[in-house]
Order: C-alpha cells, then structure tokens, then sequence
C-alpha cells in the first residue's frame, strides 16, 4: 500500500513537471514570436523607409543630371526650370560631371555626361533650380529659383545673359561663371574686362580691347575675336601660340614694341627671341610651301633666318627676296615676281596686263582641261587659231557677221504695291538696249572659243562657271538699269571669282545671304535676263538663224518665280556645219534646247521644268509677230502664237498658272506684252487673250 | 493514448515556432528582394538616362563631334562634323573622350553612314570609339544598345545620313575606373587633395602601369585605360574594400 502510493506520488510529481514545461513553452513560443514579429515589422519598415528614401534622392539626382546634360547638349543657349519634390531636405552640390545629393548620413551621388564650365555649387534644401546653358560660351548654369531675369538684380544672373539682357551686375571685372556679351558695350564704356568673357575662343562679337592688362601678359588667353584689332599692346599669348609657322590669329601690335630697335640702315629690326610671329601672313601671297606676311615696318629676324617665311620687312629675307622670278626667267623654283605671269606652255614669266603675253612662245595655251591649257579665271588669255594664230594652228576663218535685226528690247516687270505696301501683282514693259549682236566682245568671246557651239556651250556648261556668275544686287532696281550684251560678256570674261553668285553692291543692295560682295568684280556679270541676252546675241553671231534662237522667261518653282534664258532649236538645217550643230542636238533633232547659262545647262526643252513659258523674242522683234503670225482675226487685227507651239517645258510637280496667279501675283501678262505691236496674242494650245 | 498526446505536444510546440520563423524570414525575404528589384530598375533608369545623354552630347555639343560653323559661329542638331569624327577614332580608340565621360558607365560608340548607290541605300563608312573593354562575369551587371538617327558632314556640298549607336554597360570595372578618373580631374585641379570611396569587387583587381590599364581580373581579363597614372596596390581577392586615393607628383596612389 505505502509502496502503491510512494508509487503514485513519484507519478503526480512527474505529470505537474510536465504541466509545468508545456506552459513554459507555449509562453515562450508566444514571446519569442512576438519578438521576432516585432523585430521583423521593425526592419521590414525601417528598410522600406530607407529604399524609399534612397530612391526619393536618387531621382532628384537623376532628374537634375539629366536637365543638366539637355543643357550642355543644346546647340545654342537654353533655360530649364526643375523643380524639386517638396519636403525633401536635403544638400545638394553640383561639381565635375557630378550631382552630390546629401541628408544626414545618406549620400548619393550620380555622374551626368556633359561639361558645364563652372564651378562646383552647393543648394541647401533647394525648392526649384534653374539649369542655364548660355550658347556663346558653352557654359551651363545651375542657379536655385525661378528662371526669370531681372536686370536690377545685384547677382549676375545667366538667365539674364541666355536672353541676351545686359544686367549691370554682370558689368563686373570679377569672375562670376557668367560672360553676358549684351553687357559687352558696356564694359568697353567702364574700362573693364569681364574675366568671364576673356578666352580662347570667338563669340562672334565684338572685342574687348581692355582684355589686355600690360601686367598680366601672357595670361594664357589669345581671343580670336582681337585679330587684326589694334590696341597698343602685343598679346604676348597670340605672339607665341602664332609663331613660327602658325597662322590664325593677327594681332597688329606684335612683335612686343620693347623688343624693337633701329639698325644701322635704317630699318626696324625686333630682336631674336626663337618666336618668328606668323600670325598677319598675307593671305593672298602665301602658297602651302611658303607663308607671306603682311608688310608692318618691322623685320622679324627670327622670320629673316627661315627659308620659308618671308617677311617683306626684310631687306635680305632669304624667303622672300629677289626670290621671284622676273621677266623671261621661268617660274620654276620661285613664283613670278608681282606684275607678271607664268605661261602655262613654256612656264616662262610674261607681262600680265597684257592678255596675249604669251601668244608667239610657239605653244597654243588655251582652255583649262586642255594641253598646255591656263588654269581656271584667265578667259581672257585663251589663246586659239583666231587669238593666236602664230601658236595655233587651224582655219581661223569667221563666218559672214550682219544679218541681224534692230529689235533690242527685253522684258522688264515692276512690282505694284496697294496701299499698305503690300505686293499685289506687277506691270511688264519692254525696255532697255540688252540684245547686240557682231559686237566686239562677242567676236572676243566667240574667238576664244573657235567659233564652236560646242566650246560656247561648254562655257555655258561648266561648274564652277567660266563667267555667268549671278549678281544678287541686280534685282535692287533692275529695271533702272538693263544692261547691254557686250558689257554683260565684257564683265563675265574678265570675272576671275569661283563664286558662282556674288554682289556688285553691298549692305542692303547685297539681298542674298549667300552672295558674297565682290564689289567692282563682280559688277557687269548680270543677272539672268542679261545672261539670256549675251547668250543670244552669242549664237546668233555665231550664225545661228533668226528663227532658230530666242530669248524667252518662265515662271517656275514651288515660290513661282521667272526665270529667262535661251532657247534654240536643232534645226536640221544646222547639221551640216558642225560648228553650229551642238552635240546635244544628235539626239534631239528638230527639238528645242534650253541654253541656260545662269543655271549652267543646256537640255532639251521639254526636260526643263517650269509652270508655263513666256514670250519668245529676239533681235528680229516678238515671235508673234515674226514667226507666230496667224490669220488676221474677224475684226482684222494681226494675231499670233507667243512661242512655237512645238515648244514644249516640263511643268510636271510644278504649280499651276492658277495658283501661281492667284497666290503670288504672278502672271505672265501676254496682253500687255503684245499690246505695244497692236497684235493679238495666242498661247498654244489655250486660246487668244 | 494520454502518454502518446503529450509526447506530440512536445513535437508540434517547437515545430510551430520553427514554422513561425520560417514564415517570418520568407516574408523579410520577398520584401527585401522587393528592394533590390527597385534598385535594379533605378539602375536600368539610369543606365538609359545616360545612354540618351550621351549620344546626344556627342551629336550636339561642339567640344565633341557637332560641327561648328565659322559662317554663323554656331551649331547644328545632330549634324557631326567628319574632321572631329576621325580624329576621335585616332584619339579615343580604348577611352571615351572627356566632353562625353559618363563616371558610372563605360561606352563604345559606332556610326554607320548610309550613301545611295544606283538607286539602293547602302551602309557606308564605320566609325567607332570609345572604351575597348568593359566588365565580364560577375562583375557585370547590364548592359544597353540604343541609337539615334544623325548626319555626317563632309562638305558645304555633302552631308550623309548616319546612325550613331552606343553600346553602354554598367560593371564594377566601369564604376571603379570612373571614380578614380574623376578624382584624376579633381586631384589635377587642385580640387582635394585626398579621397576615400567604398568600392565592391568580384574579382582581384591589378593596375598595369606600363599602359597605364586598370585590369579586373575576372576569367577572361578585362581592362580600362586610366585618366591618372597610378600607384595602385593590388587587390587581391573579391571583396568589399575602401580606396584611400591621394596626389603626388601626378601619380594617383591608391590604398586599400
């Protein structure tokens, strides 16, 4: 009995330590997970919280990395305003192809692509930031605030600089990473040079002669906008960099006045010091072999010592002289001295005011592309069996010249205006003396050419044009002033220029931006219509048949313009007389030929692209009346076609007459073309008008 | 039956808490890898931004490839000019060029011209430039081809239209080179004067001074060119190291 309940007291006592331990475990399971849940939500939240705001600053970064490159990669200048996520605190620098975005311990720091020029920035809790690229200087911006310029502001602003505003506080000899050129003038007024705008390379504006300080020379900036800018002081940083061969940049005052002496013969001498100054070489005498400078009163001795830099300053330049050829030496080692011309056949040095200098060396030197042939621009030095018959040899027998007719007008149109000076159409009229046949200058220019359709034609051809180059000041005015064949081929024979378009006047006579002002060169070449002109009065010394080449115009083009030219056709008459029969014609017989020397082709008609043809005419008067005569009409007034009716343009793509009509104000105005000759004009295939 | 229930209790009691953890560390598990998706995609933002950024920096900035000219002193979009083209295939032909030096990505850009022969379009001349070399393996993480359309400049009278591509890769190699270029730049301008920057490599890292080569020694070797000469000690082995970088003499010293 004891022994049963020893028994089950040892069996109670057990079973309570077993109670016991599952509590303590259920209790401990419960804290420990709350723990763990605790711990969990904990780290889950603070890692959430820290991506998000890893992320929220890394975008900040991103964003203004990428305005920043938008900027530095515009062509011209650029203004972008970013604003920044609100209550977002932070530091914010912006250096070295970097933006630097810091709060508390977290950094971020992300790389952008572009240069900006400028120097690093720190934003304390930016709102909104202003990225400006100012185009003149490449430079990028970053200022904190709205983009708005106020000229009254006492913080240069580049805003102001990007929209061209002179701000006064940017009228400062301070550097400040903002060049303002608007403020350039009124820097120059002050005296004073903004460090920021003194650099190496050109703004396109006008030079800052207060950019040189006498006490801080070299300072490592040669402005290219000073060239050729006189000063006083030699910019020892343009005398190095353009010395001894390197030319660029001119600065007038160089070599340095403190390095200059008078010789015992008289002459200014500038000391050796290793830098032969390059920089003012004469553009026009220097050749890839050897560099001419500009004639400045100074002998450069460190110049006089080379081989290939002449100084004409120097009396015993080695480069320079005596070392031209002189009169019957050839040009061989050395060009031919100034006045005088290499013959291309013999290489021998010949007068060059005289054209036929060389004619009588036994060589025939005539067009360029030929043997012993003149380089471009010495038309006027073509040598054939006509200008030169003792060199070449061949029939130089003219054909008979007289038959022509005493019609001398071209068409000219002014413009009408209404009230407002607005365009509303225009007047045609024939005026002027433009057409002249068996004159000199086209018996000149036919000579150089052996009395060969193919050779004109060729000239009509070529590109860049031997002549017909087009002068833009011709529309100031051009009625005013209708100019004569003969001057029209004068001038084009004697144009030495490459330039295919150029201006006889300059300023607002000049209307064309890419016709560059040649001044007296480029006077006398004429426009199309004198073009048209000379080339018809060309052929038909030449002895084309009156009724087989006219001068006629089109309008044509998307902006409908006019345009003339001449036209001829391949009569099969002409084939027997090969100097009369152009090549183009083998396959075009009986066609008409467009012989356009402004445009500088010669094609079939119908291959020329045009809205509609005008009038044709030429020294026998309109064709209407010569050769387009029809029937005399009920009332028997004289009628006739304005061209052939087998003339035929390409007006496929182009406007219509309509549009041309109705949009431009353009028309070709047949009625008042013919009604000075009392006919009535029919244009082929419409009907009369 | 009494003694077997409370031998199970004694079984499922732990076994739930073990259970309880593991469900635990599961969820800490997708939400952390939550993170690291996001910063995958910041880093794929990125990774486009500068892309974009790049090409059109080189296209259109004149102190790289967009043609300046003297006529009017400016500028056209995307139009490069062929003299600065070739002389960036001579001069950049391991390196990007600094106008366009992105410091957490390397590059390689090519431009493929296409000319009109006999009425067909076909490709005509190629240009590339840029780094030569970038990360492998495990110390790349991703890379980007992305073009835009541009014209190449010959003359006043011949301009043919082109495609510049890049080809853009973020790796350890990239990012560690662009941060020891940078500090090139800073140190030569007088900027700092000492630097230290946290970096993570998979590979042993070893400078070669000869070709002055910052080499990430991964299966296959693969190596950038520096900005700074430098006196670099070796990194061994794949780790987390800070660089303590300073400037004498123009040699970059960099400690680990």
């Amino acid at each position: 009995m004891k022994e049963r309940e020893t028994a089950n007291k040892k069996r109670n006592v057990r079973k309570g330590q077993i109670v016991l331990s599952e509590t303590l475990l259920a209790a401990t399971e419960v804290i420990i997970s709350f723990i763990l849940i605790v711990l969990v939500i904990q780290l889950v939240f603070q890692q959430q919280s820290s991506i998000t705001i890893e992320v929220a600053y890394d975008s900040v970064a991103r964003d203004v990395s990428t305005s920043i490159d938008r900027a530095s990669a515009a062509a011209g200048s650029m203004i972008i305003e970013q604003p920044l996520p609100k209550g977002l605190k932070m530091n914010m620098t912006i250096d070295y192809k970097t933006v630097i975005v810091s709060f508390g311990s977290l950094t971020v720091r992300k790389s952008f692509v572009g240069l900006t020029y400028t120097n690093a920035v720190t934003f304390t809790n930016p709102s909104k930031l202003c990225i400006v690229k100012t185009g003149n200087d490449k430079r990028v911006n970053v200022i904190a605030g709205d983009c708005t310029c106020n000229p009254k502001s006492d913080n240069c602003n580049p805003v102001c600089a990007a929209q061209g505003i002179c701000q006064s506080a940017c009228v400062t000899n301070v550097a400040d990473n903002v060049c303002n050129l608007a403020c350039l003038q009124k820097d120059i007024a002050q005296g004073i040079c903004d460090p920021d705008c003194n650099r190496n390379v050109s703004s396109g504006v006008a030079y800052n002669p207060y950019c040189i300080n006498p006490n801080n020379n070299p300072d490592g900036v040669c402005n290219p906008d000073s060239n050729n800018i006189k000063k006083g002081i030699c910019d020892k940083d343009c005398y190095y960099t353009y010395s001894n061969g390197t030319t660029g940049v001119c600065d007038p005052d160089c070599p340095p006045s403190d390095q200059i002496f008078v010789g015992l013969d008289g002459v200014k001498y500038k000391t050796s010091d290793g830098y032969c100054y390059t920089g003012c070489a004469n553009s026009t005498a220097t050749t890839s072999q050897k560099i001419t400078l500009v004639k400045d009163g100074v002998c450069d001795l460190d110049c006089n010592a080379t081989k290939n830099i002449c100084d004409p300053d120097c009396p015993n330049s080695e480069a320079c002289q005596n070392k031209c050829m002189k009169e019957g030496e050839k040009a061989a080692q050395y060009p031919c001295c100034e006045g005088l011309i290499a013959c291309p056949g013999d290489n021998v040095c010949r007068k060059a005011n005289n054209p036929m200098s060389c004619c009588g060396n036994g060589i025939c030197e005539g067009r360029p592309g030929t043997q012993n042939g003149w380089p471009s621009g010495n038309k006027t030095r073509w040598e054939t069996p006509y200008t030169c018959p003792q060199d070449c040899q061949g029939n130089a027998q003219r054909p008979q010249c007289g038959a022509f007719g005493s019609f001398v007008s071209s068409v000219c149109y002014r413009d009408i205006f209404n009230q407002d000076e607005t365009r509303i159409g225009d007047k045609p009229s024939w005026t002027g003396n433009a057409i002249a046949i068996c004159n000199s200058e086209a018996t000149k220019f036919l000579d150089r050419r052996n009395w060969d359709i193919n050779e004109v034609f060729k000239t009509v051809a070529s590109f860049p044009p031997e002549g017909y180059a087009y002068d833009a000041s011709r529309y100031v005015n051009a009625c005013d002033r209708i100019q004569n064949a003969v001057q029209t081929i004068s001038s084009n024979e004697n144009y030495s220029s490459s330039a295919n378009i150029c201006c006889s006047l300059d300023g607002t006579g000049c209307p064309f931006p890419d016709a560059p002002y040649l001044g007296q060169k480029c006077a006398g070449v004429g426009y199309c219509a004198d073009h048209a002109a000379a080339m018809l009065s060309i052929l038909r010394t030449l002895g084309i048949p009156d009724n087989d080449v006219f001068m006629t115009f089109d309008i044509q083009g998307a902006n409908c313009g006019r345009h003339a030219w001449a036209v001829m056709r391949c009569d099969p008459l002409l084939r027997n007389n090969p100097k009369l029969w152009p090549s183009i014609c083998d396959s075009n017989v009986g066609q008409w030929i467009s012989v356009d020397a402004t445009r500088h082709f010669v094609a079939p008609l119908s291959q020329t692209p045009c809205v509609s043809l005008g009038m044709f005419w030429n020294d026998k008067g309109i064709y209407p009346l010569t050769y387009g005569a029809l029937p005399d009409g009920p009332n028997g007034e004289k009628r006739g076609y304005v061209f052939p009716t087998d003339a035929v343009c390409n007006n496929y793509n182009e406007p219509t007459p309509q549009q041309c009509r109705d949009q431009f104000g353009v028309e070709h105005h047949y009625n008042d073309l013919c009604s000075p000759f009392k006919v009535t004009c029919v244009v082929p295939g419409g009907s009369a008008i | 039956m009494k003694r077997l229930k409370g031998q199970l209790s004694y079984i499922i009691k732990p076994l739930s808490l073990v259970m309880t953890i593991v469900l635990l560390l599961l969820l800490y598990n997708s939400i952390s890898s939550f993170g690291t998706r996001e910063t995958a995609v910041q880093k794929g933002l990125d990774l486009t931004s500068d892309a974009t950024s790049t090409l059109l920096v080189l296209a259109n900035s004149e102190d790289c490839l967009a043609y300046h000219s003297p006529l009017t002193q400016g500028v056209y979009a995307n139009i490069v000019d062929l003299n600065k083209l070739n002389d960036f295939v001579g001069k950049y032909s391991a390196t990007e060029p600094e106008c366009a030096r992105s410091f957490d990505f390397g590059w390689r850009i090519t431009i493929t011209e296409f000319k009109r022969t006999e009425g067909n379009v076909t490709e005509g001349n190629k240009w590339s430039f840029g780094a030569s070399n970038f990360s492998r393996d495990n110390a790349f993480h991703q890379d980007l081809l992305f073009s835009i359309p541009m014209a190449v400049r010959y003359s006043d009278k011949l301009t043919r239209p082109a495609t510049m591509q890049i080809h853009i890769v973020d790796g350890e190699l990239e990012k560690i080179a662009g941060i020891l270029d940078w500090s090139c730049v800073l140190f030569k301008n007088n900027r700092i004067t000492k630097f230290s920057i946290q970096i993570k490599t998979s590979y042993p890292l070893s400078y070669n001074s000869q070709m002055n080569e910052l080499c990430s020694m991964s299966k296959e070797k693969s190596c950038r060119q520096m900005w700074c000469p430098m006196n670099f000690a070796e990194i061994k082995s794949a780790g987390d190291y800070i660089l303590k970088i300073s400037y004498t003499d123009g040699v970059m010293v960099v400690k680990s």
